[in-house]
């Protein structure tokens, strides 16, 4: 976080961290909001938007560090980082692990989403085609299609079954499904997996 | 699954069972695979609602099938509904209905993910689901569409949502202004300026149809005059406002035709 953020951008980044389970990250960026988690906003009953974000900026400092003092924050070796992204997994069972990565920096938006939708074409896109039904609807009505770029794709290698989708918010969620009889030996085989998905992405052209 | 987007100016009905006229523009079509929908609601949903994306998928069919009971007639007098079907669960069509808000905001809006605050409820205040921060993409939008010069319209917008299966009557577009009623009066001191503006985004899932009504005032003097108005009045007051007296408020919108 080296640039200072606007507010509503470090807010999204902290709430974004939060969503991924990386507590640290999450109050580094409400620092960056000047929370302290004071509620004293919760009492008034004026707002703008700024105060109104302060105020949840605030509720959300409290969570946090009520979180890490019951020591919920993922051990660094669950934690995946490269330059534009970071996340956290955690193992959903013996064989499924579940990745939440988040940008650290919300004005790559673009770029991601661009990034993405050539790593997606690289592995194949998925998209099911519009049924006749609604292909019919658009040539009568004149519709206008939004931008809807494919924005998931799977990978398959060395007994990982990898599914990565990228939701409108900027947000990415893999789950790695261990394919072996033999469950993975240690965690930076899933590490090194998910760090690979970061990784396609940061440096697809 | 696919949804028409329609965009309008407040709302316009034809009497309080009918359906508003359908909007002038071409309506845009917004693709919704049950992918998206996953990842959005972990973010932003109000529900904790695992594969929310398989939820969604089921309650937009038509018609709806949720592993139907198999009836076993035995003791037939004791037996006056046997249990046949199950029911979509109410808040888990709302949380459709606030990710679908979410996804307008992204995909027609082009409002970046760092300018899309989504917000939580206080007890005991009503709150929007998301206001917006800073989208010159959405002012561009909005200026296009309702003819007026981004000039004087506000940086932030709050957006209220609200979902259901079939055909959504006015009550609940009244629930939305509600909704966004009580963040204008939050707001009418410290923020003026952006009294009067919101979005409304009513999602039909079973009719595949988003309405986007866009609230702004007719003029100044209106914005003038209904921020007087919210400043005249105790949060409670326009808490409790009756359906009769919202005229007292969407005269000096865009849009209403009472």
């Amino acid at each position: 976080m080296a640039e200072a953020l606007s507010l509503s951008e470090a807010y999204i980044t902290a709430r974004q961290a939060w969503w991924a389970g990386d507590l640290v990250y999450c109050l580094r960026a409400l620092t960056e909001t000047g929370a302290d988690g004071n509620d004293e906003l919760a009492s008034h009953d004026e707002y703008d938007p700024v105060r109104l974000l302060r105020w949840r900026a605030n509720q959300l400092y409290a969570q946090v560090l009520r979180g890490l003092k019951e020591e919920r924050q993922p051990d660094p070796a669950f934690i995946v980082e490269t330059r534009h992204l970071r996340g956290a997994f955690h193992q959903a069972s013996p064989r499924l692990f579940e990745f939440r990565a988040f940008m650290r920096d919300l004005t790559w938006d673009e770029e991601l989403f661009r990034r993405a939708t050539m790593v997606a074409g690289r592995y194949g896109r998925q998209v099911a085609a519009p049924s006749a039904k609604y292909q019919e609807e658009e040539e009568n009505a004149g519709t206008i299609n939004f931008d809807d770029p494919e924005l998931s794709w799977l990978e398959i290698r060395d007994h990982m079954l990898v599914e990565v989708s990228i939701s409108e918010f900027a947000l990415l969620r893999a789950q790695l499904t261990w394919t072996s009889h033999v469950p993975p030996a240690d965690v930076e085989r899933i590490h090194l997996a998910f760090l690979n998905v970061l990784r396609s992405l940061e440096s697809v052209r | 699954m696919r949804f028409k987007v329609h965009l309008l100016l407040g709302w316009q009905w034809r009497n309080a069972n009918q359906r508003r006229r359908p909007c002038p523009l071409p309506a845009p079509l917004l693709n919704i695979p049950p992918g998206r929908i996953d990842v959005a609601t972990e973010y932003a949903g109000s529900y904790h609602i695992l594969e929310m994306g398989r939820h969604f998928d089921a309650y937009s069919a038509r018609p709806y099938v949720a592993l139907p009971y198999r009836y076993t007639p035995m003791l037939p007098r004791w037996m006056p509904a046997a249990l046949m079907e199950r029911a979509r669960a109410a808040d888990v069509t709302g949380n459709s209905g606030e990710i679908i808000a979410g996804l307008i905001a992204r995909r027609l809006f082009k409002v970046r993910p760092g300018s899309l605050v989504h917000l939580r409820a206080r007890v005991d205040r009503r709150t929007p689901d998301y206001v917006i921060d800073n989208s010159p993409q959405l002012l561009s939008f909005i200026a296009a569409f309702a003819g007026v010069p981004t000039a004087g319209l506000p940086a932030h917008w709050p957006i209220e949502s609200k979902a259901g299966i079939g055909l959504l009557d006015r009550r609940d577009s009244e629930a939305a202004l509600r909704q966004i009623l009580a963040y204008w009066h939050h707001i009418r001191n410290r923020y003026s300026d952006g009294v009067g503006y919101g979005l409304i985004v009513t999602t039909e899932l079973t009719r595949a149809s988003i309405t986007v009504s866009v609230l702004m005032p007719h003029n100044a003097s209106h914005a003038s005059a209904l921020t007087n108005y919210l400043r005249s009045c105790t949060y409670e007051q326009i808490k409790g406002l009756a359906a009769d007296d919202l005229p007292l408020i969407t005269r000096h919108l865009r849009g209403f035709d009472g």
